[in-house]
């Protein structure tokens, strides 16, 4: 799986560069990221013993359809996934993608929008994903996630 | 972590959340994340423990009525997901244990005496949790195993000391996560207990010589 894979990199290589949104290079990323986390991640990244039920492998997924905050935390513990186990360059999206996570929870949760039992869950998922990456993050002794996004955010290195 | 255990005081309660499939597994993945919180940091849970006997009891209703109706896989995977999960409950009662021994360091007189008691009968109450739970008849079959019946090779033998007891396989391998989880807990608590005791006889010998007439 290559993540260059359906991205162009270029304006002279997109067949409609007039016509497309600008949007920054890495939300065009967070599709590849969901789909190496469905084809390449089971639930023992995430520590658990068992997952009869799939929810790992589907139920989450299918979640992120719902919440913009838990598609960027998803894709942030796969791109930690990925730059371990294909590029470690990539370790740096995971930073990127946790910081956007951080910010669209912050908003959901001021916006007082945790009314639905559907909007608590994705919030508390997109909580337990951020603090899976940590905990993934510390186990390998790479500490220091947390820093260096919290650098990065104010720093404002990349566009919002 | 805090976070989402205030969401989820306030937005919802243990028998709401633990009625469905996906509440159940948000649950058991904030239980994970918890547990190894607090016993890394020695603190307490974010939630109370009637969170987890909630979770427990729901688990066992929902067992009687759709076990019935599983394939053997499906029903052996079921079993081990359930019973892990009543294995680690157990770690609120680890990290209330560890989160008092902080104080135990500080505390003096009385309130060192009620420390140490408290202690003492967290950790028998561990230990028989444990046993249990190994000799319910859920687990018994589940952790079966039968010895392998011949010297177990690998490419360490002419290198390395045999294996302290005979080799064995469990007759249903993904079980083994039970019986290591049973056993860690089991070892943990056993290893500690005897200092307990020594403090509690410390203690005990302390006061009785104190109070004998001079």
């Amino acid at each position: 799986m290559n993540i260059y894979d359906g991205l162009y990199t270029s304006p002279e290589t997109s067949p409609f560069p007039l016509f497309r949104t600008p949007r920054p290079i890495h939300d065009d990323l967070i599709p590849f990221f969901l789909s190496y986390h469905r084809q390449n991640i089971n639930y023992g990244r995430y520590f658990w013993y068992s997952d009869p039920h799939q929810f790992i492998k589907e139920s989450l997924l299918d979640l992120t359809k719902q919440s913009e905050s838990l598609q960027y935390a998803v894709a942030a513990f796969s791109a930690l996934i990925y730059s371990i186990q294909v590029d470690q360059r990539m370790k740096r999206f995971t930073f990127l993608f946790y910081s956007k996570a951080i910010q669209e929870l912050r908003q959901a949760i001021n916006s007082s929008s945790i009314n639905s039992e559907a909007s608590m869950c994705t919030t508390v998922a997109t909580i337990l994903e951020l603090a899976s990456i940590e905990v993934c993050y510390i186990t390998w002794g790479q500490k220091g996630l947390m820093i260096s996004a919290l650098s990065l955010m104010s720093l404002n290195a990349f566009d919002m | 972590m805090s976070g989402a255990a205030q969401i989820f005081q306030t937005q919802t309660n243990a028998t709401q959340l633990c009625s469905s499939s996906l509440g159940r597994h948000l649950f058991k993945w904030y239980s994970l994340i918890e547990d190894e919180c607090c016993l890394l940091l020695s603190c307490r849970g974010a939630l109370p423990p009637t969170w987890r006997q909630e979770d427990f009891r729901i688990r066992k209703l929902i067992a009687a009525s759709e076990y019935p109706l599983l394939s053997k896989d499906e029903l052996r995977l079921r079993i081990l997901d359930d019973v892990l999960q009543a294995t680690l409950d157990i770690i609120t009662a680890m990290a209330d244990g560890l989160s008092t021994v902080p104080e135990l360091n500080r505390a003096t007189g009385d309130r060192r005496a009620e420390i140490i008691a408290h202690l003492e009968s967290t950790m028998i109450y561990i230990i028989n949790y444990v046993q249990s739970l190994r000799n319910s008849q859920l687990v018994m079959p589940l952790i079966q195993t039968f010895e392998v019946g011949f010297p177990w090779k690998s490419k360490h033998s002419t290198c390395c000391p045999e294996l302290p007891f005979p080799p064995f396989r469990f007759a249903y391998p993904p079980a083994g996560m039970i019986f290591i989880c049973l056993e860690a807990i089991r070892l943990y608590v056993t290893v500690h207990l005897p200092y307990i005791r020594a403090l509690t006889r410390s203690r005990l010998s302390s006061t009785h010589l104190s109070r004998q007439p001079e």
